[in-house]
């Protein structure tokens, strides 16, 4: 079978559209060729594909035509509307098709050579990048400028043009050693670039970078994804800094390697980097002279921080505002202190809530905003303050996703249960509630971490800290977090529990009974409030009117398992909970089978729904089980 | 080659393609960008080329002439293409080689860079280009300017010559530049430097500037009323010096900076518009 190539030769583009062109171009071939690429080439300069099993004719088509009951009139006799339909298809009315309440038209697919021009040019118009731009009148959207196209079927060229670029058999090899390369057959393509210098296949050059690194290597930001991207030649080259440097913090040399430079850290004062060629020494001084300036300016703002000290910079946050209406960085660490005081937090942790954001008056921050907290834990220690404290410091902004780690130092965790309920209370109150998918404020992540840290963490955060709005917001990120149904969410977020944790541990206790106790106390609660709520509510169970053996027997199941429940969650123990009222099942499933509850006797009636309102009232320590469909 | 041959070297070879040398414009600008000669003249309908230096004056960005890679008065040389033609990256990257850097010899890379400038509405898609892992130029095609669409589609160069200096020199430190022969970069700034750094982060008066600010922009609001969008373009150019300064003064909160930067984008988007107007009328006539 006849192999194709297409080339779209572009000028460099950044890693994220290479990978968008990556994710695209296999459903792209798919619907404009019949068949999936055999291989991609991506690179900064090219996206290419081969493929080598191409069909010799389109997949056929079918065309939907106007609904039966319009294509054909009461007769059956078709009318112009299906005449049209046809010859507008190029078929006769016989020939159409008719299924699922219209006609159709089946159109044999033609071979692929003929319509294969415009077929490469919808394959390259059907790229859509997140980022686009124009560069002439072309009209042709990318995510950069396309300067050539390659496009041959075995030895032909597969004439077709996109915004006035004609495809050709000419590819261009590297940008500085190599020029245009004519191909003779599509099969050279790759064999042909890696003559001129240029490795086009991104896995390729992966595996090439990997094995090149020298042993040690790290990457702890992740720019290898990246750097893969950016070279179509990988040299990869070893170089170092001046020792002196290493007094910086680690984070800031990490910082200027990886997410300024791109290079990736070898350990003390070593590093890689992935260049695109060149002359080996040359580039390797060049690299070493950039990474030392960088290092040498960070040093210089390193030492004007230091030299305004940890308390000079700590009376620096009264002119830094929070944000519009927040207040200023010394008005956010005064709450912060306040609240981890509520949360039990010792003096270590006050002592973290007080320095916890004297980082933000930092020039050193203003360069490296990434690593804010990892500098002010840096200032913390090197003014003397204890690993418990600058631990915490650094630990304040964690966790930082739904998969990231969570602080480890129990101040570090007060400080990041703190910070979130600042955030979360003072944004909310300025109403900046996150609507759709805008959340400028990150307060989605805030009551996620909140969440996380309440049970992952196991910190106590009792629910009165949070203002309503927030305290509904954050427990509704557990129906998310949680590997519950909703339903049980909800149901235990309307029981009287005080805190987050609480709310999600009873959840997945609720979700961990067997089908049939759930059951049972579920239509006990369900069938108990709702009769309860035909009580009027008041006076005490009478004794002397409970005639039926069904009934005292739920008194008496009622009396055993309320203090149960009770105590269970007093413990914290929802499993031990949830078992306790499940004992109540058996007993009110009797009941409802033997007692009358809205009997003629008024004084029986009321007694019975005092005893339904008592046995609501146990189950519902547990939640608002109604919430959860059966 | 030293720091004024290198300029030498860059006006030969824009001019022998085709670009106006430009000079620096006479009132303070963050980046060769907002010269007129650059914002303006990338709008609308006509073709443009031009090459000149611009010095860059960010009063943030001082260090009392103590820190060798940290100015608030640097050089850039600025050379815009309108429309961008074809070549544009095989032209520049002969600007290197003019100034003796081999491309075999050196690792050039163009990295992703994403260019957006809130204060004058304006972005751009392009590349930081590398030089051994220094950023030399930073390459942009324009997309919007003051909130309109660019017509014909400029390439904008921007080299930071200190930068390029330093990658051809081989030197460590902007202050130890070979400017002239017998003269260093250090020579001719630093003390200019520091001088400037007190001024921008002590001396310079607050309550002067705000109100500096309030008349700029009221001047400038007066000449778009007049159809005048030179002169009200420099009134742009001077609130966003003025805001600048009060920046580095530590005068301008968070939430105030949204707003002076917000006022400063209104005034260029008017200017930008009232200026692509009278270009298409006065091309208009020249038609009739």
């Amino acid at each position: 079978m006849p192999t194709l190539l297409l080339e779209i030769g572009c000028e460099e583009l950044p890693a994220s559209a290479c990978r968008e062109a990556e994710a695209q171009l296999p459903e792209l071939c798919r619907s404009h060729l019949g068949v999936e690429p055999t291989r991609l080439f991506i690179g900064p300069r090219r996206l290419g594909f081969f493929v080598e099993d191409l069909p010799e004719r389109a997949p056929d088509e079918r065309r939907r035509g106007p609904a039966e009951r319009i294509a054909f009139d009461e007769e059956g006799r078709p009318t112009k509307a299906a005449e049209g339909f046809a010859r507008g298809q190029g078929l006769s009315v016989e020939g159409l098709e008719r299924s699922e309440g219209h006609v159709w038209a089946h159109i044999p697919g033609r071979p692929l050579a003929e319509s294969l021009p415009e077929r490469l040019e919808q394959v390259v118009r059907g790229l859509a990048f997140g980022k686009s731009m124009r560069w002439d009148d072309g009209g042709l959207r990318f995510a950069r400028p396309v300067r050539w196209l390659c496009a041959m079927l075995d030895r032909d060229v597969v004439p077709f043009e996109v915004a006035g670029l004609r495809a050709g058999a000419k590819t261009y090899g590297h940008r500085f050693t190599y020029g245009a390369v004519e191909l003779g057959t599509a099969q050279a393509y790759a064999p042909a670039l890696r003559q001129a210098e240029v490795e086009p296949d991104a896995e390729a050059r992966r595996a090439a970078i990997v094995k090149a690194l020298p042993e040690g290597w790290s990457d702890p930001v992740g720019k290898l994804d990246e750097v893969v991207y950016l070279v179509e030649k990988p040299v990869v080259l070893e170089g170092s800094f001046d020792e002196r440097f290493l007094a910086l913090p680690a984070a800031v040399i990490v910082t200027a390697m990886q997410s300024h430079q791109r290079y990736f850290p070898l350990g003390e004062n070593r590093f890689a980097v992935v260049a695109n060629g060149g002359d080996p020494d040359v580039v390797r001084a060049g690299n070493e002279r950039v990474l030392e300036g960088r290092l040498e300016d960070a040093a210089f703002t390193l030492e004007r921080d230091l030299g305004v000290g940890l308390e000079g910079l700590a009376a620096r946050l009264g002119s830094i505002t929070f944000f519009a209406g927040a207040g200023s960085y010394a008005d956010k660490t005064a709450r912060l202190v306040a609240l981890v005081e509520e949360l039990g937090g010792d003096e270590d942790a006050r002592e973290a809530a007080r320095l916890s954001k004297v980082d933000q008056a930092a020039e050193l921050v203003r360069e490296f905003p990434d690593l804010q907290g990892t500098i002010g834990a840096e200032y913390a220690r090197r003014a003397g303050a204890s690993e418990a404290v600058s631990g915490a410091i650094e630990e304040q902004y964690l966790p930082e996703g739904a998969g990231g780690r969570l602080p480890e130092t129990s101040a570090g965790k007060l400080l990041a249960v703190a910070d979130r309920i600042d955030t979360l209370n003072t944004s909310f109150g300025l109403g900046h509630r996150p609507t759709g998918s805008r959340d400028p404020f990150g307060l989605r992540r805030a009551a996620i971490a909140l969440c996380r840290l309440s049970t992952e963490g196991g910190v106590t955060v009792p629910t009165r800290l949070l203002d309503d709005e927030v305290a509904a917001f954050v427990e509704e990120r557990f129906e998310g977090q949680l590997d519950v149904p909703v339903e049980f969410v909800r149901a235990a977020r309307r029981a009287p529990v005080e805190d987050l944790g609480s709310v999600a541990r009873l959840a997945e206790a609720l979700g961990r009974l067997e089908d049939d106790q759930l059951g049972s106390i579920h239509t006990a609660y369900v069938r108990a409030s709702r009769l309860a709520e035909k009580g009027n509510g008041v006076g005490e169970l009478d004794p002397a009117l409970l005639v039926e053996p069904a009934e005292v027997e739920v008194v008496r199941a009622v009396e055993r398992a309320a203090p149960e429940i009770r105590a269970a969650l007093d413990d914290d123990d929802f499993g031990r909970a949830v078992t306790a009222a499940a004992e109540l099942g058996q007993p009110l499933d009797r009941f409802f089978e033997e007692v009358l509850v809205l009997a003629e006797d008024e004084g029986l009636r009321a007694n019975r729904l005092r005893l339904l309102a008592d046995v609501r009232d146990t189950v519902g320590l547990l939640g608002d089980l109604s919430q959860i469909p059966r | 080659m030293n720091f004024q041959e290198m300029i030498a070297t860059l006006g030969r070879y824009w001019a022998e393609r085709g670009c106006v040398l430009m000079q620096p414009y006479h009132t303070e600008v963050g980046a060769g960008t907002i010269n007129p000669a650059t914002f303006l003249r990338s709008l609308g309908p006509r073709p443009w080329r031009t090459a000149y230096v611009e010095p860059s004056i960010r009063p943030m960005d001082g260090r009392y002439g103590e820190n060798p890679y940290r100015f608030q008065h640097y050089f850039q040389y600025q050379v815009v293409l309108k429309p961008t033609p074809p070549d544009v990256l095989e032209i520049y990257f002969g600007s290197l080689e003019a100034m003796g850097i081999d491309l075999q010899r050196h690792d050039v890379r163009l990295v992703e860079d994403d260019w957006e400038q809130p204060t004058m509405g304006a972005w751009g898609l392009g590349w930081e280009i590398w030089l051994d892992g220094m950023e030399v130029t930073q390459f942009t095609y324009f997309q919007q300017l003051g909130g309109l669409d660019v017509q014909l589609v400029p390439a904008e160069m921007t080299y930071g010559l200190e930068r390029l200096a330093l990658a051809i020199q081989g030197k460590r430190s902007a202050f130890d530049l070979e400017w002239a022969p017998g003269f260093t970069w250090g020579d001719v700034s630093r003390e200019s430097e520091r001088q400037w750094s007190i001024y921008n982060f002590e001396e310079a008066p607050v309550d002067v500037l705000m109100r500096r600010f309030e008349e700029h922009e009221a001047e400038c609001a007066h000449l778009v009323a007049r159809r005048l969008p030179l002169p009200a373009y420099d009134q742009v150019l001077k609130c966003s010096h003025t805001f600048n300064l009060l920046d580095a003064r530590g005068a301008v909160s968070v939430t105030e900076r949204a707003s002076y930067i917000g006022r400063v984008r209104t005034l260029a988007r008017r200017v930008a518009q009232l200026y692509v107007e009278l270009e298409e009328e006065s091309l208009a006539d020249v038609a009739a």
